[in-house]
């Protein structure tokens, strides 16, 4: 079971480097936004099947819940950041 | 609602003016907000916590009972406490058919991405609802968002404008399917109560944001609280806790404004919340070298505890956090409002002025996680 946690872990991590491509080289601001996005959520998988990894499950969820307000918070501040200025 | 007055009615000798005034419907129902909501908030409080001695749910029922007093009003705006009961067993049906449709959906967009032959279609979509509610249109705007394929971009005047990939998809959501079993599940509040007009009108900006932001920040308070009760077990303690708390102010404030925020969380409190925290940690220490020991040192508080040195050890701890709790809360808060106004708050509530909100979110990655 643990490998296959691994492999996931692996993919996961493998799928996020087409996310970081679009979000240095990305044309517009909202495409980073978005791939900011897509990495912040892939990042919380890969932090709770590292808790299975471990056996610290518990542990792992309370930060990966941490992660998941923050990257919630980010990206209303940024959209709203924009929405005030309307220029990108 | 009217329970209470035959009972009243029941005692010739009662003052029944004076009952009446002070349960009047309103009253009642605010009552019945805060019970329900703090049961809520207990029952996720009892998920995160793994410590079930009387001790940690003392400070369990503590907090719930905090929380539920200061944001008690935030979680049930759209559907009132009386209704919950007839809305969350349907709710609950409603999910299964909606998992099914995310699988369908998530196979048929598979088969789309790989075909060899490109059939993308990408296109907009108006779509004119017929729910009122509110609740029951971020409900809808959501399920959208969920179902891969369709991504809401914006309710406006009753009308979602959708972004669908393709004309499948798209034709999927013009048969009004999900808007029927939506609506099936909201139907006692449509009929029942008036109030969904009124309060489409008050929130008609970003209904999805505000209620949303609503329903989280009492969980995320909560969370907070959780990480600062139970720092000496887990990672967190006071400062990842009460960065947590600032981010639900924050939150607060990116969803209703500058203003309206300011009004509640006042300059005034957060002063008081941060001189009060460093008074109680700066109070604990010293109260350990009165008694003979070094700064901060626990083991002489058990004079006044009785309890055996470890455990005054980590009462001592929790007491140190809970400071430190308050005192990061309040600063991370006044930070953010002395940068996001810089100085002077803007005339009109919506032209709210965030100049780095980024940098505030910087601040609030855990770094060092505590484990004792």
């Amino acid at each position: 079971m643990n490998s296959f946690f691994l492999g996931i872990c692996l993919f996961l991590c493998l799928m996020i480097l087409p996310c970081l491509y679009r979000a240095i080289v990305g044309p517009t601001v909202i495409d980073r936004m978005v791939a900011v996005g897509a990495i912040g959520t892939k990042t919380l998988v890969i932090l709770i099947l590292m808790g299975f990894l471990y056996e610290r499950v518990a542990m792992f969820i309370d930060i990966s819940m941490v992660y998941a307000i923050l990257n919630f918070l980010g990206t209303l501040a940024a959209a709203r950041y924009f929405e005030m200025e309307g220029e990108i | 609602m009217n329970n209470e007055s035959p009972k009243t009615q029941t005692k010739p000798f009662t003052p029944l003016t004076s009952y009446q005034t002070v349960f009047s419907q309103k009253r009642l129902e605010q009552v019945r907000h805060f019970l329900l909501s703090f049961i809520l908030l207990f029952l996720f409080w009892l998920l995160l916590s793994g410590h079930y001695d009387i001790f940690h749910i003392s400070i369990g029922v503590f907090c719930c009972l905090l929380v539920s007093y200061t944001s008690s009003d935030f979680l049930f705006v759209h559907v009132g406490a009386g209704d919950s009961h007839l809305i969350i067993p349907r709710l609950l049906t409603y999910i299964p058919w909606h998992l099914y449709q995310i699988i369908v959906s998530n196979i048929y967009l598979a088969k789309l991405v790989f075909s060899p032959i490109s059939r993308l279609n990408p296109h907009f979509v108006p779509y004119k609802t017929k729910l009122t509610n509110g609740l029951a249109l971020v409900t809808f705007a959501n399920s959208i968002t969920l179902t891969p394929g369709t991504i809401t971009i914006d309710l406006n005047d009753n009308t979602f404008y959708v972004h669908a990939i393709d004309s499948k998809v798209a034709d999927d959501l013009l048969t009004g399917d999900m808007e029927n079993r939506i609506e099936k599940v909201f139907l006692p509040v449509a009929h029942a109560r008036e109030r969904a007009g009124t309060m489409l009108a008050a929130e008609a900006n970003n209904l999805i944001v505000k209620t949303i932001v609503r329903i989280f920040t009492p969980f995320i308070q909560i969370y907070g609280l959780y990480v600062i009760a139970h720092g000496h077990y887990s990672p967190g303690g006071g400062f990842q806790g009460g960065v947590i708390l600032a981010a639900s102010i924050v939150l607060l404030s990116l969803a209703f404004g500058l203003r309206r925020t300011m009004s509640k969380v006042t300059e005034k409190l957060t002063t008081m919340l941060c001189s009060s925290g460093v008074f109680i940690y700066g109070g604990l220490g010293l109260l350990c070298l009165l008694l003979g020991g070094n700064f901060l040192d626990y083991e002489k508080l058990d004079i006044f505890l009785k309890v055996g040195p470890p455990q005054a050890r980590s009462l001592g701890i929790l007491g140190i956090e809970i400071g430190i709790g308050m005192a990061v809360m309040a600063c991370m808060t006044s930070i953010f409002f002395d940068i996001a106004t810089a100085g002077e708050l803007p005339d009109e509530p919506s032209e709210m002025v965030i100049k780095s909100g980024d940098a505030l979110v910087e601040d609030t990655i855990p770094e060092d996680t505590k484990d004792e």
